[in-house]
C-alpha cells in the first residue's frame, strides 16, 4: 500500500493510524472506571454525625489497614516480579536476564520476613489506648504482637552495639547496652546475652588490675646556667638570654627562641628546623616551634602554595567537585574523577575553567593559605617571590567573602536571608499567568486586568512593608481565591512548584489570613526577557541547566538537551512561589538532542496516560505509542502492563511490557 | 617504560632519604627539664587566649595546666623551704605564676609574683609590677559577698564588672594581660544574655546578643556567640509557635517567619567556621529547627 511512498511518510501515516485507535480506546474505557458516587457520600454523612471519639476498636481497625496496605504493596511488588519473570520466559530472554529478575522475586520474598515499615505508625495508634489500659482484647493482641518485634529488633541492635563496645574495651558501655537487653527481657536474645555476659566478664578479668604505681623518687638536676638563661627568657630580656648558656642542645634552643622573638626569623628557624631533627625531647620542641605558622612561615606558605596549586589543578579539571574530593582514596574520590573525566567536561568545562581562572574568576576557597601568606609577606617582605604573592593576595583579600566579615557594616551585623531553604509560614505569593486571568475561570476584577496590562503573569501575596503593587478589594479576594481553589480542587489547573493538594493548602492559608483582615496585593510581572546566548553558553560551558523563555537547556555527561515545551503558557516560576497556570488540553515536548555522534529531535506527548512520540533519531524516523492497558481497564494494581506499538521505517511491531513506574 | 622509570625513581629517593637520615642523625644528649620547659611556656605565652584556642590541644588539655604540673613536680623534686629557695626555685615559681596568670586563678598568681617579689634578687621587678596587675584582676574577677536578691541586682552587678574590665582593657589592652581582660569581660556579657534571655524580652535579649558579637567581633567564641543569636531567634519562634497552638491571640506568622530565617542565618554563619566542634553544632541546629518548624507547620490551622 505504500510502497511508493518515502519512508518518512510510511511511518507517519502508521503513527497517525495507531494514534486514532488509541483515542478510541481511550474514549471507550475512561468512563469506564465509574465512581461509586453515592456509597461514599453515605459514608461522609455517616462520618459527620458521629461525635464519639474514636473507640480502641476503630483504632485497631486503622493500625491494622495501615499494615494491610503496605502487605497489598509487598504483594504486588512479588506479583509484578512473577509477571516479569513469566514474561522473559514467553519472550525467550536471555536465561541471565531471567536469573536476574528470579533472585530480584527471592529477594522480595526473603524480605518479608522484616517487619512491616508502618509498624512504628500503627503502633502510635494502639500505644494511647494500651497506655490507659484498655481491655480490647484484640487491640491488645495486635500491640502484644508488633510490640514483641519491636522489642526483638531493639534488643538485637543493643546486644550488637554490646559486644561491639566489649571488643573495643569500652567496657562501662557494654554494660549499659546489657543492662538495656535484660531490661528488655527478649526472649529470642536471652542466650545471646548470657553469651556476650560471659565473654565481657572474661575480657574485663583478662585486663590487669592497675596496681598503685609505686612513686619514684623525682629528681631534678639543674645546670648553674639555667636559671639565668631562664630567667632572661621569661623576663623577655632576649638580648641577654642570647649571651648565657652553654652548648648544650637545650641552652642551644632557649637561646634561639630568644632569637625569634628578638625578630630575627630566619636564622632562628633554620635553627628549630636543624634541632627538629633530633629524636629528644629537645627536637620535639624544637619541632614544636618550627611548625607555629608564625613561626616557620616560609615553609608553611609553601606548604600551603603546594596543595593550592593542586587543588587548584584539580579544579581546572573537574570544578568544586573534584578540588573537594579528588584526594579523597574512596567511593566519592572515584565519583568526583568519574564525572570529570566526561568527553563534554573535558572538551568544554575544562578548557572554560582553565580561562576563567586566568582571570581570577575561579579559585577554590583556602584560609589556611590566605593566612599563611599573610604571615609570609608580613615576616619576609623584601623575598624574591613575595611581590607576587602580595600582589594576587591583595587582589584575592579584596574579593573574598571571609566568614568574619560576612553581614558587618559600620560595626553592626546584618544577618542575611538564610540560604537554607524552609518553607515559611506566611502563604508565599501566587503567580497567575496571563491565560488563566483572561479565561472563565477567575472573575474579571479591574485590579488584576490593570495589572495585567503588558505583563506576563500576575503576582498576588499578603501585604508586607515592602510590597509594591496595587492592593486587591477584600471581597474580590475572597472570591479570587474561593474560586481558584474550586478549579484546583477539580484539577483542571496546572500547578508549578508544588503538588495540587499543596497549592489548595496555599490558597486555603491566604484565605484565612485575608478574614483575618490582611490584604492582597496584586503586581504585575514582566515577560522574561531571556538573553539566549548567554543562557546556551552557560549550558553549554557550565554545564547550568537553563531556561530562556519556554526553552530550556541541560548537558548530561556526553550530550547536550534542548527542549521546548508546548501547550501551558511558558510560565516561569520562581522558588519559593506557587504558579497557577490553565491545563492545556493537550501538552507535550519538543526536543533535541546532541551528542559527539548524532543529532536527535522529535516530539513527545500524552493524552490520558497514553504516551506518543516521534522523532529522528540515528538518521531515522521512529514513533512510539504506549497505551496503559491494564489503568483504563483498573487492573493497574494487579496486571501493570502497557500496549506498546513501536513504529519504525520498515515494521510496525506490537508488544506488551510491564509499567516501569510500577 | 614509565612503569620501571617509576621504580626506579622510588628506589633512588629512598635510598637518598636512607642516607640523609644516617648522615644528620646527632647523638642524644642530656635534656634540661627547666629550661625546656621554660621555653615550652615561652612559646605558648605567645598565644593570644581571647583570639585564638591554639593553647586548647585536639582531646581539649590545656597547654597552661599540663605547664603548671610540670612546674609544680619540680618543685616537689626540689623540695625546698621557702628560705632556702635559690635562683632556680625562684624561676620556677615565676613560670609557675605566668601559667596561673594565664588560667586566670589570679588570687594563686598574686600569691605566686609575691613569693618571687619578696626574694628582691632574680626576676624581683617583674614580678612585683605583675603582682600589682594581677592584684587588680583578682580584685575585679573576686565572687561576690553575697547572693543577689533579684534579677535587677543581678543585671546591676553584670554591668558594673563589665565596665570594670573594660576599664582594665583601656588601661592593659596593649600588654600581655589584654587578652586576659577581654576574656573576662567576654564571660560576663556572656552571662548578661543569659539573664536577658530569662528575665527580660525576646527582643532585648536579641539586642543583647548583638551587642555580644559586635563587642568581640575577633573573639575565639565569635561562632558560639553567632550560635547563641540563633538559639534566641528561634526561642522567639517557638514562643510565637505557642501562640498558634493555645490560640491565645493573633499567631503573628511574619513574625515567626522572620525569627526562623535570622535563626537559620545565624547557625549558617556559624557553621562556616574553621573549628569542626562548633560547625558541627551549628549544623545540627539548623536540622533540629528545620524539624520543628515542619512540626510546627503542621498545626497551623
Amino acid at each position: 500500500m505504500f510502497a511508493d511512498r518515502d519512508k518518512p511518510t510510511r511511518v507517519g501515516i502508521r503513527a497517525l493510524v495507531v494514534a486514532a485507535l488509541v483515542g478510541l480506546i481511550v474514549l471507550i474505557f475512561n468512563g469506564s472506571a465509574a465512581a461509586e458516587e453515592r456509597e461514599q457520600i453515605e459514608a461522609a454523612a455517616r462520618t459527620l454525625s458521629e461525635r464519639e471519639p474514636m473507640t480502641p476498636a476503630e483504632r485497631v481497625e486503622v493500625a491494622e489497614s495501615k499494615i494491610g496496605a503496605e502487605r497489598k504493596e509487598r504483594i504486588l511488588r512479588a506479583h509484578s516480579r512473577l509477571l516479569e519473570i513469566g514474561w522473559q520466559v514467553l519472550t525467550q530472554a536471555s536465561p541471565r536476564r531471567v536469573l536476574s529478575e528470579s533472585r530480584d522475586l527471592v529477594k522480595e520474598l526473603w524480605s518479608w520476613r522484616k517487619p512491616y515499615k508502618v509498624e512504628g505508625e500503627a503502633l502510635e495508634w494502639l500505644e494511647p489506648a494500651v497506655a490507659v489500659s484498655s481491655a480490647d482484647p484484640e487491640l491488645i493482641r495486635l500491640y502484644t504482637k508488633m510490640h514483641a518485634r519491636e522489642v526483638k529488633e531493639t534488643s538485637h541492635a543493643a546486644l550488637d552495639q554490646a559486644e561491639a563496645a566489649a571488643s573495643r574495651g569500652h567496657f562501662e558501655h557494654a554494660d549499659a547496652r546489657l543492662r538495656r537487653v535484660f531490661e528488655l527481657n527478649s526472649d529470642a536474645d536471652t542466650e545471646r546475652a548470657q553469651e556476650v555476659a560471659t565473654r565481657l566478664s572474661e575480657l574485663r578479668n583478662s585486663v590487669p588490675a592497675i596496681s598503685a604505681v609505686a612513686e619514684a623518687p623525682l629528681e631534678l638536676a639543674v645546670a648553674d646556667w639555667e636559671a639565668p638563661l631562664s630567667a632572661a627568657l621569661l623576663a623577655g630580656q632576649y638580648d641577654r638570654a642570647l649571651e648565657l648558656g652553654t652548648d648544650e642542645p637545650s641552652a642551644v634552643l632557649a637561646r634561639e627562641a630568644a632569637r625569634y622573638l628578638l625578630g630575627d626569623l630566619e636564622p632562628a628557624v633554620r635553627s628549630f628546623e636543624e634541632l627538629g631533627e633530633r629524636e629528644d625531647r629537645v627536637g620535639e620542641l624544637a619541632r614544636g616551634w618550627s611548625r607555629r605558622p608564625d613561626v616557620n612561615a616560609q615553609r608553611q606558605f609553601e606548604l600551603e602554595s603546594r596543595g593550592y596549586q593542586f587543588t587548584r589543578m584539580l579544579g581546572w579539571i573537574g570544578g568544586t567537585q573534584l578540588a573537594n574530593n579528588g584526594r579523597a582514596l574512596s567511593s566519592r574520590g572515584y565519583r568526583a574523577w568519574r564525572d570529570s573525566l566526561t568527553p563534554f567536561n573535558v572538551a568544554l568545562s575544562m578548557p572554560t575553567r582553565i580561562y576563567k581562572d586566568v582571570y581570577r574568576d575561579w579559585r577554590p576557597e583556602n584560609e589556611d593559605l590566605y593566612d599563611a601568606a599573610f604571615e609570609y609577606v608580613a615576616q619576609f617582605p623584601d623575598a624574591s617571590d613575595s611581590d607576587d604573592t602580595r600582589a594576587w593576595l591583595a587582589e584575592s583579600v579584596r574579593t573574598r567573602t571571609d566568614w568574619r566579615s560576612r553581614g558587618w557594616s559600620d560595626g553592626h551585623l546584618t544577618l542575611d536571608s538564610p540560604s537554607t531553604r524552609f518553607q515559611p509560614m506566611t502563604p508565599e505569593p501566587v503567580l497567575l499567568s496571563r491565560e488563566l486571568i483572561e479565561s472563565e475561570r477567575v472573575s474579571d476584577v479591574a485590579e488584576l486586568q490593570s495589572a495585567l496590562a503588558g505583563a506576563g503573569a500576575v503576582q498576588i501575596e499578603l501585604e508586607t512593608n515592602q510590597s509594591e503593587g496595587e492592593p486587591l478589594p477584600w471581597r474580590s479576594s475572597l472570591t479570587l481565591l474561593a474560586e481558584l481553589a474550586s478549579v484546583l480542587e477539580d484539577r483542571q489547573l496546572r500547578v508549578i512548584g508544588v503538588d495540587n493538594a499543596r497549592a489548595i493548602d496555599h490558597l486555603r492559608r491566604l484565605e484565612s489570613h485575608v478574614r483575618s483582615g490582611r490584604r492582597l496585593m496584586v503586581e504585575s510581572v514582566p515577560v522574561e526577557a531571556p538573553s539566549l546566548v548567554s543562557r546556551l553558553a552557560g549550558t553549554v560551558f557550565e554545564g547550568t541547566s537553563e531556561r530562556a523563555g519556554a526553552l530550556r537547556f541541560s548537558r548530561g555527561e556526553e550530550e547536550f538537551y534542548a527542549l521546548r515545551e508546548f501547550g501551558g503558557s511558558h510560565l516561569h516560576c520562581p522558588d519559593n512561589t506557587v504558579c497557577l497556570d490553565e491545563n492545556p488540553a493537550l501538552s507535550g515536548t519538543f526536543y533535541g538532542k546532541v551528542d559527539l555522534e548524532d543529532l536527535d529531535v522529535g516530539v513527545q506527548t500524552s493524552f490520558h496516560r497514553a504516551y506518543f512520540s516521534l522523532g529522528v533519531n540515528n538518521g531515522l524516523p521512529n514513533a512510539s505509542l504506549v497505551l496503559p492497558i491494564a489503568y483504563w481497564m483498573g487492573l493497574a494494581d494487579w496486571v501493570p502492563l502497557e500496549a506498546q506499538v513501536a513504529i519504525g521505517v520498515d515494521a510496525i511491531s506490537f508488544g506488551p511490557r510491564l509499567n516501569p513506574q510500577h | 617504560m614509565a612503569c620501571l622509570r617509576g621504580t626506579l625513581l622510588i628506589g633512588a629517593s629512598v635510598f637518598l632519604g636512607a642516607c640523609a637520615g644516617s648522615q644528620t642523625s646527632p647523638p642524644p644528649t642530656q635534656a634540661r627539664p627547666l629550661t625546656l620547659q621554660v621555653a615550652e611556656l615561652q612559646m605558648h605565652l605567645r598565644n593570644d587566649t581571647y583570639r585564638s584556642v591554639a593553647h586548647i590541644g585536639p582531646d581539649g588539655e590545656n597547654v597552661f595546666e599540663q605547664a603548671l604540673f610540670a612546674f609544680e613536680r619540680m618543685q616537689t623534686a626540689r623540695n625546698l623551704d621557702y628560705d632556702n629557695w635559690g635562683d632556680e626555685d625562684i624561676v620556677i615559681e615565676y613560670a609557675r605564676a605566668r601559667a596561673l596568670e594565664k588560667l586566670r586563678r589570679y588570687p594563686e598568681a598574686v600569691a605566686a609574683y609575691a613569693r618571687v617579689a619578696q626574694k628582691g634578687s632574680l626576676l624581683a621587678n617583674e614580678a612585683l609590677e605583675a603582682r600589682d596587675v594581677m592584684r587588680r584582676f583578682a580584685l575585679e574577677g573576686a565572687p561576690a559577698e553575697r547572693p543577689s536578691s533579684s534579677p535587677e541586682e543581678d543585671l546591676a552587678r553584670i554591668e558594673a564588672r563589665i565596665a570594670a574590665w573594660d576599664e582594665l582593657i583601656e588601661t592593659y589592652g596593649s600588654s600581655s594581660f589584654g587578652p586576659l581582660a577581654r576574656e573576662e569581660a567576654e564571660a560576663w556579657e556572656i552571662l548578661r544574655v543569659e539573664l536577658y534571655g530569662r528575665f527580660k524580652s525576646a527582643d532585648e535579649a536579641v539586642a543583647a546578643c548583638n551587642r555580644l558579637i559586635e563587642r568581640n567581633r575577633d573573639s575565639k567564641l565569635y561562632p558560639e556567640h553567632l550560635i547563641r543569636l540563633g538559639d534566641l531567634h528561634a526561642e522567639n519562634a517557638r514562643r510565637e509557635s505557642l501562640v498558634l497552638r493555645t490560640q491565645q491571640r493573633t499567631f503573628d506568622a511574619q513574625r515567626y517567619d522572620r525569627s526562623i530565617g535570622a535563626a537559620l542565618a545565624a547557625y549558617e554563619l556559624a557553621a562556616e567556621a574553621r573549628r569542626d566542634g562548633v560547625r558541627r553544632q551549628a549544623q545540627t541546629r539548623i536540622s533540629t529547627l528545620l524539624a520543628d518548624h515542619e512540626g510546627v507547620r503542621a498545626h497551623v490551622r
